[in-house]
């Protein structure tokens, strides 16, 4: 119900600024991937031995400025996955600049504290197919916060001293989970940048109360910290993500999870390989090594090849049936290869 | 051919080969109304990749740029945003669709940048230096 509120707001505003199609700017992208496994268990409820295009994905993004201070944004969103192409509100938001220095954002708004969660969906905009699955293929109810949006409130400080770039965003707001299946509220968060020509630096804090009847994190608070470092010098690319996150009095879910990747441009082709891993104290967890190429067919256009192998862990306690690392039930083998093929578009 | 020839074929070669490639100076032109007089390479390229709106002084002026392909399009995000145009979709596209900024508006060619910057108050870009004339003010020359 929020989205269609949010979207006919943001329709409104439009309308009411007498804001010709003219004014309104449209950018989209999309990603057509393929992958499967050597596994009849299914990976991240997507992939299994009998290969998959369910991680497919398009978006559309509409943006106008009201005028020199506000501008009004949307993004849709459909893929595989979610109801077989369903398009789905991403996030939409009305921005005011109050200065050069801080701006103000108020609605549906992307989760900003990891390096890529803004443009999760963006495969163009990253080295990998997704970004890792350990650090952002996590869902919400566990202890991380990876690629949702959030209904609330965000102030962007920025200032530029020398040749570095800072920023400051606090937030404030609630995610709402699927369909009414629960929330996270009082999300409160910061995220500090400092970015340079070369790389950029971020540290950031999130906490939030986990609302979902029946479940057993109902009324928790959940808080998670983040350090993320993107470089892109010369050539060489560099990730790094490290993130600790914990929910309060129940220790075993305490989990720990980051990522590596080092990337080098050959003109047009990028090879990179990445390292990432997810543990949690009561046992559950999953590692696993990339290896990717990035082909630009052209600057709007990328051919990817991914070889991943997944190495799972599962929960002593809750028995080999049960989930081990991303996999719906434990594999059959110590570890799986994931092979996947992916084109991903701008325009 | 006798070895007159050989040797006017050889110093023609070498010199083509050899010369350094001349490339015409680019100017950053704005609107002759504007209060700006002069801006700094690090501001142009902060404007360029969307980290900023505003020059140092506070002045709000807004970039445009020339079709994709062009060859002082290449030479100006060489020499003065530092970042290949090969990556610059992939900068933008982290931009765009997470709501943070939009890429300069694309004009056209040296011409109608120039008469888009005649026109519009607030608008910079960037041109041959050769074509500035009394129509818009330079307000850096990149060499």
């Amino acid at each position: 119900m929020k989205k269609y509120c949010l979207l006919l707001s943001f329709a409104l505003l439009v309308l009411s600024r007498n804001i010709s199609a003219a004014d309104l700017i449209w950018d989209g992208y999309l990603t057509a991937a393929y992958a499967q496994t050597n596994s009849e268990s299914s990976y991240r409820e997507l992939v299994s031995d009998q290969g998959s295009f369910a991680d497919s994905r398009f978006g559309v993004h509409l943006a106008t400025e009201v005028d020199t201070l506000w501008t009004l944004e949307a993004q849709f969103f459909a893929a595989g996955y979610e109801e077989n192409y369903n398009l789905v509100l991403d996030w939409a938001f009305a921005a005011y600049e109050v200065s050069n220095q801080l701006q103000l954002k108020f609605g549906k708004l992307k989760y900003p504290n990891n390096l890529v969660s803004e443009y999760y969906d963006v495969g163009l905009a990253y080295p990998w197919i997704r970004p890792p699955h350990e650090f952002y293929g996590q869902e919400e109810l566990s202890t991380m916060v990876t690629s949702e949006a959030f209904n609330g409130v965000t102030a962007i400080f920025s200032k530029h001293n020398s040749s570095w770039d800072y920023l400051a965003q606090p937030f404030f707001g609630e995610i709402s989970l699927e369909e009414g299946a629960g929330a996270i509220s009082k999300l409160l968060g910061l995220k500090l940048t400092a970015a340079h020509d070369i790389a950029e630096l971020q540290l950031s804090v999130a906490q939030g109360r986990i609302n979902y009847e029946g479940h057993e994190y109902d009324e928790k608070k959940k808080r998670i910290v983040t350090f993320g470092t993107l470089s892109e010098w010369g050539n060489l690319v560099n990730y790094l993500e490290y993130a600790v996150s914990k929910i309060s009095d129940e220790d075993e879910a305490n989990t720990k999870v980051g990522y590596y990747t080092l990337g080098y441009h050959f003109g047009d082709t990028m090879p990179h390989v990445t390292f990432s891993k997810f543990d949690q104290e009561n046992g559950w967890g999953q590692k696993s090594v990339i290896l990717g190429v990035k082909q630009m067919l052209n600057p709007s256009m990328a051919l990817k090849f991914e070889f991943q192998r997944v190495t799972p862990e599962d929960n002593p306690e809750t028995g080999a049936e049960m989930e081990a690392g991303l996999f719906e039930e434990a594999p059959e083998s110590e570890t799986v290869n994931v092979f996947t093929i992916a084109v991903d578009v701008v325009f | 051919m006798n070895i007159q020839k050989y040797l006017v074929f050889i110093i023609v070669v070498l010199g083509t080969v050899l010369a350094p490639n001349v490339q015409a100076d680019l100017a950053i032109v704005v609107n002759p109304k504007s209060s700006v007089t002069e801006v700094s390479a690090d501001e142009i390229k902060r404007l360029y990749i969307g980290k900023t709106k505003l020059l140092d002084s506070g002045a709000r002026l807004v970039p445009v740029d020339h079709d994709d392909g062009r060859e002082i399009k290449q030479e100006f995000y060489g020499k003065v945003v530092q970042k290949p145009l090969a990556r610059l979709k992939v900068h933008w596209s982290r931009l765009i669709f997470s709501g943070r900024g939009r890429p300069p508006e694309v004009i056209g060619d040296d011409a109608k940048i120039k008469a888009w910057v005649a026109d519009h108050e607030n608008a910079i870009g960037y041109i041959d230096a050769d074509m500035v004339d009394e129509s818009v003010r330079a307000v850096l020359i990149v060499k």
